[in-house]
Formats: structure tokens, sequence, C-alpha cells
């Protein structure tokens, strides 16, 4: 069998309409994701009692394991205990998943950047007569973001990457609607030729649009 | 107006600061020498609860804060509120301008408007000698000119009591008079300050009183006069002439 420029075109035109639910995944774990971080970055660096414990083994177990298997586990797994998941979609449980998967690395993320921020300057906002909210909401945070634009920017592409696990347990997006067209054919280097080089160009793109945005923030101050 | 009384910090094991007494006047010039490790930097920031003092009472004019008391966050603000403070190096706002830095203070903890922090700013800057840098941030100043803005940001929190921490000792040489050419003046129109420093001709020609501290104790304290030439005490000697072979 040679290659067919027809059928490359053919699962493309089939798949592509799909690219907006990749995108729709990526944007909503990455959200959930953020937030978890978030909270998880507060309960370490004040050590809240109990949560600071569930955050430590939270973090261990959602780093130690793979994507895919706690996608199974709690798909599959909990879907034998649980009527809620059994009935859930399989896009919600991919997003919830990815959601905390990503969030306990995006946590040491935050954490880095607000600690790139000099103790000399909270000291400094501190003897300015600053409470401690404002020292963070006009000196440290500000800064921190800048720090973390970079990293958290990377999880976002690894989220997008992510999201092609989704076919596993049935979630229509981009990749399994095309793995399924290229089966269906019986064309697969067609089918995962354009699988690849859709990717490509989106992380191409979205790498090109990080950029420009570092450069931004790295000439601000 | 500066008071402290029984001041006692340890760090762990160590003892840092084994109660100190010593009462800034309003208007008066006190200059903190001392050998490194003798706890002058800590005896700095416990005035303004940076650090936590084990024992002591800390006066700034009308505001009195016991550390017997365990003084909560709007006490150690209340007191923050009254002091300023200037940083040997690394403490200005990364993400403000030299002006927003000097605002900072009068904007944030001074609830002033932004008009009336920018046209006192200005006045400032000026008369810190950088009225073309207000639009600068930070980074793209000198270490003397950081300092200066430092010093401003200082005066910007109107406070009862300057306190200065080695405010030269991380600069280039060439750029130390241009800042203690500041403090100089900040001196001659009777601002209130207490400064840490190693820069003896500058203490010694600035200062009201001199105290020598050594091994978490006051040792000595004098005028300029009797501290520098007439003073007897072995360590103060040893000390100053330390001190003198970099001059």
């Amino acid at each position: 069998m040679s290659i067919s420029w027809t059928y490359v075109w053919k699962i493309f035109q089939v798949s592509i309409p799909y690219l907006g639910q990749t995108i729709w995944i990526a944007i909503c774990a990455f959200l959930i994701a953020m937030l978890l971080a978030l909270v998880l970055s507060i309960v370490n660096e004040n050590r809240i009692p109990v949560l600071y414990q569930i955050g430590k083994v939270y973090t261990s177990f959602f780093r130690s394991t793979p994507l895919i298997a706690q996608l199974f586990f709690f798909y599959y797994g909990f879907a034998q205990i649980s009527e809620t998941i059994r009935t859930m979609k399989p896009t919600t449980a991919l997003i919830l998943i990815i959601g905390l998967n990503q969030a306990s690395f995006m946590a040491e993320t935050l954490r880095g950047a607000f600690f790139s921020v000099d103790q000399k300057q909270r000291e400094a906002a501190l003897a300015c007569g600053l409470t401690r909210w404002q020292m963070l909401y006009r000196i440290v945070i500000p800064q921190a973001i800048r720090v973390a634009v970079p990293a958290l920017s990377n999880s976002f592409v690894g989220i997008m990457k992510t999201t092609s696990l989704g076919f596993t347990i049935g979630a229509m997006e981009f990749l399994g609607r095309a793995k399924m067209e290229a089966t269906n054919l019986v064309r697969f280097f067609e089918g995962y030729l354009v699988i690849l080089v859709v990717y490509w160009i989106m992380i191409a793109l979205l790498s090109a649009v990080q950029k420009k945005m570092e450069n931004k923030l790295n000439n601000l101050y | 107006m500066l008071k402290i009384e029984g001041l006692k910090k340890q760090f762990g094991d160590l003892p840092v600061l084994k109660g100190i007494d010593l009462t800034v006047a309003d208007h008066e010039v006190v200059s903190i020498i001392g050998p490194s490790g003798a706890g002058k930097s800590t005896l700095l920031r416990c005035v303004n609860y940076l650090e936590v003092p084990d024992a002591g009472r800390i006066t700034v004019d009308d505001i009195s804060v016991s550390a017997e008391n365990h003084p909560a966050e709007k006490d150690k603000l209340a007191l923050r509120r009254k002091t300023a403070m200037v940083f040997q190096a690394n403490a200005l706002f990364a993400n403000k301008t030299a002006i927003e830095n000097i605002m900072e203070p009068m904007v944030t903890a001074r609830k002033m408007t932004k008009e009336a922090a920018r046209a006192e700013a200005q006045a400032i800057l000026e008369k810190i000698g950088l009225k073309d840098k207000a639009d600068a941030y930070p980074s793209r100043l000198s270490g003397g000119q950081q300092q200066r803005v430092g010093i401003g940001r200082a005066i910007a929190c109107h406070p009862g009591i300057m306190l200065l921490d080695e405010p030269t000792s991380a600069l280039d040489p060439e750029l130390v008079a241009e800042v203690l050419g500041v403090i100089r003046e900040l001196a001659e129109e009777k601002m209130t300050m207490l400064v840490v420093t190693h820069e003896m001709a500058f203490a010694r020609s600035v200062s009201d009183r001199i105290v020598f501290l050594n091994n978490g104790i006051i040792e000595e304290e004098g005028e300029p006069a009797y501290m520098f030439d007439r003073c007897e005490n072995e360590n103060v000697r040893r000390f100053l002439q330390s001190e003198q072979r970099y001059v």
C-alpha cells in the first residue's frame, strides 16, 4: 500500500473539528490545576494542620504514579463503587484527573516563583509600614507572576499534549477522532501523520506566543 | 524619639543581645559601632520588630511595645509606621520605579492621594539629587543611586526615627560619598537617626553620640570626641585602631 494524500485530507477533515475539544479540555484542566496549585501553595507555606498532611500525600501520589494509571483507577476503578463516577462523562473525568495531576507540579512552580522575590524586599515593605497583605499584593505577587509565567506556559503545553490520552476512556477529542478514522480506513501512516502535524503546528504557535509574552515580561523592569 | 529598655535577643542557644538600654532623643544622631557579630544589626532590626525580641520594651514617640506582652501584628504595624529603615542593599521594590518606590509608603501606609504623594516624592528626589531618575527602575540604577532612593523612601515614611543598617557597606568605594552626603544633609536637617556603620570618619563628624556595642552589651557610649580620642576602654581602642587601618 502506498501513501494516499486523499486519505490524509479525509482524516484531517473529519478530526479537525474536534481540535476545539482538545483545546477546551486543556484550558479547563489548566484552570483547575492553577486553582488547586494556589490552594496547595498557601497550605504548604502556612503549614495549615491536617490540610498540610493531606497535601503531602496528594502530591506524592500524583507525582509518583503514571497519569494513565490514575485515569483508569478513577474512571474504571471508582466506577465500580460510585454511581456518580459511573455516570460521569469521560471528558469530565479527563479534565479532573489531568487537573489533579498537574496541580502538584504547578504548586512547585508557584513556590519557586514566590521565593524568587528577595527577602530584603519583603522586609523593606514591612519596614515601610505595609501590612503583610499589602506586601504580598503590591510587591511580591506581581514579581512572582513574572517568574512563574514561563514554567506555567510549559505546564500548559504539557497539558495540551496529555489530553491525547482521552481516547483510552472514550473521551472524544482530536487525537481520539483521528485515530478512530485511521483505524476504520486502515490508513495508519496518513492518520498519525495528520495527528503529529496538527499538534506540531498548534504547539509551535503556542510556543511563539509564549516567547513573545516572556520577552515582554522580561523587559518590563 | 526612641527608647530601648532591657532589650534581649537570642538565636537558638546563642545570646546576641544581653540587655540593651538606649535612648535617642528627638533630632539626635546616634551611631552604633562595634565588631562584627556584636549584634548591631540585630539591635536595629528589633526596633522595628523585623526581629522579635525575647525581652524588653521599645518606645517610639507615643507607641510603646513590650516583648513580654507578645505584641500582635497591629502593634508591630503601629511601631513600623513610626520608623523607617534603610537597608544595606537590594531592598528597593524591583517592580516599581524610583519615584514609585518613594511614593509607596505615602500611598499605602500613609494613605495619601497619588497626586499629593507624587508631588512630595518629586521634592524628595530633587533633594537626593535624582530628579532625572524618577522613572528609572532599580535595575537601571547604580548601587549608590539605589541607596539614595532607599533613603528617599525612608524619608517618605515621615518616621519618628530613621534606622540605617550599614547603608554604605555594600557599595563600591567611589559611590560611598554620594550616599554619606545625603545622610549628612538629613542630619543637618535634624532628622532623628540611629545608624549602624563602619565609616568611622563619617560617624565621628555626623553623630551627636557614639555607642560601642560589643558581645551583646553597650560597653561604652559618649560624644565622638570622647570615644575617639579619650576613651580608655581597651576594646574600644583596639576596635578603632583596626578600623583606622583601612582609612
